[in-house]
């Protein structure tokens, strides 16, 4: 008869298929695996089974007679947005606007905005800012040239295209131009503003001081410390523009979004995401997700060289959160179209059979499922095995990627998985441990000085300012604040382990080549033996609970 | 010895692209000189990459512009006559290492 296991994951979904004769070992005809289709333990999951089912009957010429799965439940991984949330208004009393890195001159300046060619007229007292927007850079130049001869008061230009060098040369090398302001033909014409350009490698001084921002566009007493808004968006530029609104200051808005968590006990508490996460199981509810079996929670690791982004994330409270549904049962059910599809034993004694098939490690004690939405625990107990599920896996992990990098999920999943390196030159790589390579042919245009991920020698650029080492040691925070803390919250949870006992990893995100060393840090004090496993001796960490499902439904007959 | 700047190589007809280029160069704040060199954009680029002490040349002819590396046989980067100032800042951030503006 031939029996296929299957395991429906929160990422993968996993076939095992094998002919059973009685009293005979399984005769292996594939493992088949695909992303899974919806939402673990829904209808449209299923359809994915079905998918690798037919596929499956195809390869192997012969129809499956028996389905056998474990039990389901999903996990949702998000990061969310918690507590007092400052709305970065800016169009309070000055708007900041971004400018390009690449400006000329030095220092700040503050007038009054007036276009270029307004400036053809008899000249007005006071300090104006020069906005270029059209204009050839030649043209602009002997322009603010003519208005400045004619007694003009100069102190800054503003330039819409990225001409701030070009023009600076050729009118006042000196004073300060920023240029790639986007809106700059927009900007409200006899407005007060101020911009400033830092050295380069420095960042802007007195725009980002409220109160030297307040002097420089003659805001009144009662208003200057509603300039902070502005000035922090400003912060850590090395150029930068800010203008005066007519409009009268509002306070920050706190938008307030806390979260309660439901306890086991029935109480409630705030929820305070500095606390340490607890047991699986004493989390019944947390905000408007109730019925869950475990929450998990962690904030996004900073790095030491912060971007005006990652401050940005700092101030909004991120959170990592991770909550596993309680569901007993699930619409997938016990058929799949004309097929029975029966749970046959717990998940853990499939993970636990199925991770007994990595070659050398004869019996698993310990059994580390490392999924897509959850870390559970396998433990080998004298009649059927004990398990905890910690919610907090490996999307939760692509989901901080996401949020530290800023980029979306797809680019995040791939950064969290290869090693990075920034394309110094054309030849030459800096790779996270400090190390430099050299490239025999030259690396693509549109990686150059920019952080990649490497696959062999192939190189994707990520877009993030941080360097190859930053990067590293943020994405194995990351992997440590989730994986690693679970993986201690769940041995915890089951009475802990023996010195010298083995800790088989399995699962999709133990096939990541940095999570050994990274559970066996978080378990060093233990000194237990901590291995990846190798289901059947050729599938790595993979379809662990698929291959035992098999083995079960085998055994028991 | 030669200049540390990028080498620029146009036949007579192509100033105003030669123009662009330099002006892209100069935005970025890096120097550029032009020689005179022959053939066609892609041997212009390697002869003036070749004579430039950054190694970027670039090339201009009727086909385009292209940027060539000392360091390398192959035509790095190319773009068409309308798009030289775009390939002369490229050229620029290649040689303070800065990503592309493509």
């Amino acid at each position: 008869m031939i029996v296929a296991g299957c395991d429906i994951g929160n990422s993968t979904t996993e076939v095992a298929v094998a002919r059973i004769v009685p009293g005979r070992a399984p005769e292996w005809l594939g493992v088949w695996r695909r992303p899974t289709s919806g939402r673990k333990g829904t209808a449209a999951s299923s359809a994915g089974v079905v998918m690798l089912l037919d596929l499956a009957e195809r390869r192997i010429g012969a129809p499956i007679d028996q389905i056998v799965r474990a039990e389901l439940r999903p996990v949702d991984s998000e990061l969310r947005e918690l507590g007092r949330v400052e709305r970065i208004d800016l169009a309070r009393n000055a708007v900041a606007r971004p400018a390009s890195d690449t400006p000329s001159g030095l220092g700040a300046a503050a007038g009054t905005l007036r276009r270029v060619a307004d400036l053809a007229g008899e000249p007005q007292r006071g300090s104006v800012l020069a906005i270029v927007c059209d204009e050839e850079f030649h043209d602009a130049a002997s322009r603010l040239v003519s208005a400045r001869e004619r007694g003009w008061t100069i102190a800054g230009v503003i330039v819409r295209g990225d001409d701030a060098v070009l023009i600076g040369n050729r009118f006042d090398r000196a004073i300060p131009i920023v240029d790639e302001v986007a809106d700059a033909g927009e900007l409200p014409l006899g407005a007060h503003a101020a911009l400033e350009v830092a050295e380069a490698g420095e960042r802007v001084e007195r725009l980002a001081d409220p109160l030297a921002l307040a002097e420089l566009l003659e805001l009144p007493l009662n208003e200057a410390r509603a300039a902070r808004a502005a000035a922090r968006a400003v912060a850590g530029r090395r150029a930068a523009l800010v203008v005066r609104a007519e409009r009268a200051p509002v306070e920050p808005i706190d938008a307030v979004a806390e979260l309660e968590i439901e306890w086991a006990d029935g109480s409630r508490t705030r929820f305070d995401e500095t606390a340490e996460v607890p047991f699986p199981g004493a989390i019944a509810g947390i905000g408007e997700r109730a019925r869950l079996r475990d929450a998990f929670w962690t904030s996004l690791p900073a790095s030491s060289e912060q971007t005006a982004f990652q401050r940005v994330l700092v101030e909004r409270r991120l959170t990592a959160l991770a909550l596993l549904a309680d569901h007993p049962d699930d619409p997938v059910g016990t058929t799949l179209g004309a097929r029975s599809f029966e749970p046959i034993c717990s998940e853990s004694s499939a993970a636990l059979l199925g991770a007994a098939t990595t070659p050398r490690a004869g019996t698993t004690p310990i059994v580390l499922d490392l999924g897509g939405g959850t870390v559970d625990l396998h433990r080998a107990g004298m009649t059927e095995g004990r398990a905890v599920a910690c919610a907090g896996a490996g999307e939760l992990v692509t989901r901080i990627c996401a949020g530290v990098l800023g980029v979306g999920t797809e680019a995040a999943e791939r950064a969290k998985r290869s090693s990075s390196a920034r394309v110094e030159t054309p030849f030459v790589l800096l790779h996270e441990d400090g190390t430099r390579s050299f490239r025999a042919e030259p690396a693509p245009p549109e990686t150059l000085a920019r952080l990649c991920t490497q696959r062999g020698e192939t190189l994707e650029p990520i877009a993030t300012h941080l360097s190859p080492e930053s990067w590293g040691r943020l994405r194995r925070e990351a992997k440590r604040s989730v994986i690693g803390v679970n993986v201690r919250r769940a041995l915890a949870a089951t009475g802990g382990a023996e010195p010298g006992e083995l800790v088989t990893l399995v699962g999709g995100s133990a096939c990541d080549r940095e999570i050994v060393a990274i559970v066996d840090d978080a378990l060093r004090d233990l000194d237990l033996a901590v291995a990846r496993g190798n289901v059947l001796g050729a599938h790595g960490p993979r379809a662990a609970v698929a291959v035992g499902l098999v083995l079960a439904f085998a055994g028991a007959r | 010895m030669s200049a540390p700047a990028i080498v620029l190589s146009a036949p007579a007809g192509f100033e105003a692209a030669l123009a662009a280029t330099a002006a892209g160069c100069e935005e970025e704040g890096v120097p550029s000189i032009a020689i005179e060199g022959t053939g066609t954009a892609a041997e212009r680029a390697r002869e003036a990459a070749r004579a430039s002490g950054l190694g970027i040349g670039v090339g201009i002819g009727p086909e385009g512009a292209c940027i060539a590396l000392a360091a390398w046989a192959g035509t790095y980067l190319a773009g068409g006559l309308a798009e030289t100032r775009l390939i002369g800042q490229n050229a620029a951030r290649i040689a303070v290492r800065r990503p592309l503006p493509l």
